[in-house]
């Protein structure tokens, strides 16, 4: 298994695909860290483990019947819907130990399409045998809630963004809430590589690619931050923040 | 039509007027009243959900009551439960889907929701997950609208919410907001143990706009404790520099035998009906100057929002929650003490908490108190709701609707009508009863004229002045 698994460039071992939830290292962000050990077995018996995905492969699309929730391992995926006009808009990137599928809570249809970034190594949860463990594990649910609430707060605060903000503001705004995430999975804040292209990175923020760039350049020049290709580093997160215009 | 609803239709009543009129009736958010309602002896109840059933295609409006608070307001008259208790709110939740699991057992999933509202106690004393999960729950039970017509509303404690919390509840599909601020000045706000700050409201106020809710209430209150016209027009400004889309001007009832956290008010002198209508009359001008414009009995609008355009096409609708935009004709109470009404029911769900849950422990719906709506309170509620909303009723219609005679139906009501009409409160014609400009200030009173329940426990009601 593990000779099949994918370079990754993310701390997190690609080799540990196999791993129980117990032993996995992102267990502290993942599901399990609302449970006992005791309990985090019960997740174990569910979660269909280490399937991995290849670069630009396809998780679930838009309007594929509900069934599973999955958990990113190591790897990186794009949330995009298709718009009136056949243009890709991209919803959202998910990076290791963040829970993917929640969309197709809802109306038991995904209405996002999942792709990936680079190989990617996903844990799937099947959402009825998962329902029936949060009946009897109430604080995996409440956990499992919580999540959800957090990735409905960010869509919106995404659109509210995306109708308020300056393309500056913009960009230092995501790459703010990347550096957060990274910390929240104990990664370097301050040192990350951008999974996605600039061409997704614009999609994503409501900017050409263009501007992207000229905004990235005009960020290192303000000495807030330091990029070379994909790899980016932030030197001065207060000056940044203003930049975001965040409080 | 006559409309006595704009600022320069209502003259103010004089004292004699006043005095005479002051006597305790209900708020008619319903008719009959909660009040008429008696503890149920078997499972008749059964039928109510079973006539909700029985109209797939029309509109429903659902409650849900969420009972806890962190700290105590002195003024308030609700259900509520104070409490620091952790997990308590889970609890409740496990309990709150298995009547809505029950419920819609009973009603099926025809019918499309088109109004929802969250009220308290406070809302959002429910964490994002909390909130997140009800919302889920009510989507799994019944069938939401995802229309932007929907009417979705929650009632919000502004020291509990920040931007993000606003966010989450734009994303579980409200749009509108209720922001409960009362009072401004910084003593009211401490006699009462509600404190915030016009800064802090207006933060959350532009952020609600940003993320696009389409209407904005602030809940203010008059008559409590230490205000006075000049605290009231400071708390006033302040308001109208915030401008909502609109502002409901609630009457304070200081009622401490019934409820008992008004008791810590009682230290305080409390406005007479004089004193307080010059508040009222305070409010209507500097409110009315602004551009608002006065609907019902204590609300007041934008032009632009959707609640003035509704009155002045004769479609505004008073239910618990108030008053609203489009008919739903039944409403569904979920939670401790939640009320459910529809054309021939009103019922409610257990006032203790204790009581609800060993109800549904026993998979029993948690309803308490029932009452068949008969044909003379239909006749009744006809009169009565088009008073409370529309300051006018149609004859004509009524006759037409039940097949008799106006007049010989409600001869006695027309003779104790008199001493209003002597007094230029209202006009009465074959057509229609029409309240005057010096008559709005007494639309509960005149209400009061026409309910057939009233006399049997009027000292429950406050004193409509």
């Amino acid at each position: 298994m593990s000779k099949n698994c994918p370079p990754s460039q993310d701390s997190t071992c690609p080799n540990q695909v196999g791993a129980n939830c117990s032993d996995c290292r992102l267990g502290g962000i993942c599901l399990p860290v609302a449970l006992e050990e005791s309990d985090i077995i019960k997740l174990d018996e569910i979660v269909k483990r280490g399937r991995i995905l290849q670069k630009n492969e396809y998780l679930y699309r838009s309007l594929d019947t509900f069934t599973s929730v999955f958990a990113i391992r190591s790897g990186y995926v794009k949330t995009y819907q298709i718009t009136e006009s056949g243009e890709e808009q991209i919803t959202g990137f998910y990076f290791p130990g963040e829970i993917i599928g929640l969309d197709g809570i809802g109306k038991n249809r995904y209405v996002n399409n999942a792709k990936t970034l680079e190989s990617t190594a996903i844990c799937e949860i099947p959402f009825n045998r998962f329902q029936e463990l949060t009946m009897e594990l109430p604080q995996l649910q409440t956990h499992f809630f919580q999540l959800m609430s957090q990735e409905i707060t960010t869509d919106q605060e995404l659109i509210t963004m995306l109708s308020k903000k300056t393309a500056e503001q913009r960009i230092a705004t995501f790459l703010l809430t990347i550096s957060a995430r990274n910390a929240q999975r104990q990664l370097l804040a301050n040192l990350f590589n951008l999974p996605m292209s600039r061409t997704d990175m614009g999609n994503f923020l409501g900017l050409t690619v263009e501007t992207v760039s000229r905004i990235m350049s005009k960020l290192a020049k303000s000495g807030s931050i330091k990029f070379q290709g994909k790899d980016i580093e932030i030197l001065n997160i207060t000056q940044l923040k203003e930049q975001a215009n965040i409080d | 039509m006559l409309r006595t609803t704009h600022q320069d239709k209502i003259l103010f009543p004089d004292n004699d007027l006043l005095e005479r009129y002051n006597i305790s009736c209900p708020r008619y958010t319903s008719y009959p009243t909660a009040a008429e309602l008696s503890d149920i002896d078997d499972q008749s109840y059964l039928n109510n959900f079973k006539s909700v059933r029985e109209k797939p295609f029309e509109p429903l409006s659902l409650y849900v009551h969420i009972p806890f608070c962190h700290d105590i307001c002195y003024y308030c008259g609700c259900n509520k439960l104070v409490t620091k208790k952790k997990g308590i709110a889970a609890k409740y939740l496990q309990y709150l889907t298995k009547e809505m699991q029950l419920v819609g057992s009973e009603i099926g999933r025809r019918r499309v929701v088109s109004q929802l509202h969250f009220g308290g106690g406070t809302p959002t004393f429910l964490q994002g997950g909390e909130l997140t999960l009800l919302m889920h729950e009510l989507s799994q039970n019944f069938k939401l609208s995802d229309k932007k017509s929907r009417e979705f509303s929650i009632e919000i404690d502004p020291r509990t919410v920040t931007g993000s919390s606003l966010a989450l509840l734009k994303g579980l599909g409200f749009n509108r907001l209720s922001f409960g601020v009362q009072d401004f000045d910084p003593k009211v706000q401490a006699a009462v143990n509600r404190v915030n700050s016009a800064e802090s409201i207006q933060t959350l106020v532009d952020q609600s706009r940003d993320l696009g809710f389409q209407s904005i209430n602030l809940d203010l209150l008059y008559g409590l404790p230490l205000q006075s016209e000049i605290t009231l027009a400071d708390t006033l400004e302040k308001v109208i520099r915030i401008k909502p889309d609109r502002i409901a001007l609630y009457n304070y009832a200081h009622m401490p035998a019934l409820f008992k956290s008004q008791k810590a008010l009682n230290k305080y002198p409390m406005p007479s009906a004089q004193e307080k209508t010059r508040l009222f009359k305070l409010a209507i001008q500097m409110l009315c100057d602004a551009g608002y414009k006065m609907i019902g009995m204590d609300h007041f609008v934008l032009e632009g929002d959707e609640l003035y355009t509704a009155q002045h096409n004769n479609k505004l609708q008073r239910n618990f929650q108030g008053y609203s935009v489009k008919k739903a004709g039944d409403l569904i109470g979920l939670g401790v003490s939640a009320i459910s009404q529809g054309d021939r029911f009103i019922h409610q769900n257990s006032k203790k908490i204790e009581d609800y849950y060993q109800h549904l422990d026993r998979q029993q719906l948690p309803i308490e108190k029932d009452m068949f709506v008969d044909d003379d309170d239909l006749k009744r509620r006809y009169i009565i709701m088009p008073l409370m909303t529309q300051s006018t009723v149609d004859i004509k219609g009524w006759e037409a609707a039940f097949n008799e005679s106006f007049s010989q139906y409600f001869h006695q009501e027309i003779q104790n009508l008199s001493p209003y009409i002597q007094d230029e409160l209202i006009s009465l014609d074959d057509n229609a009863i029409s309240i005057l400009p010096k008559g709005h200030y007494f639309i509960r009173q005149i209400s009061n004229e026409f309910d057939g329940h009233r006399n049997k426990s009027s000292s429950n009601f406050s004193k409509a002045l």
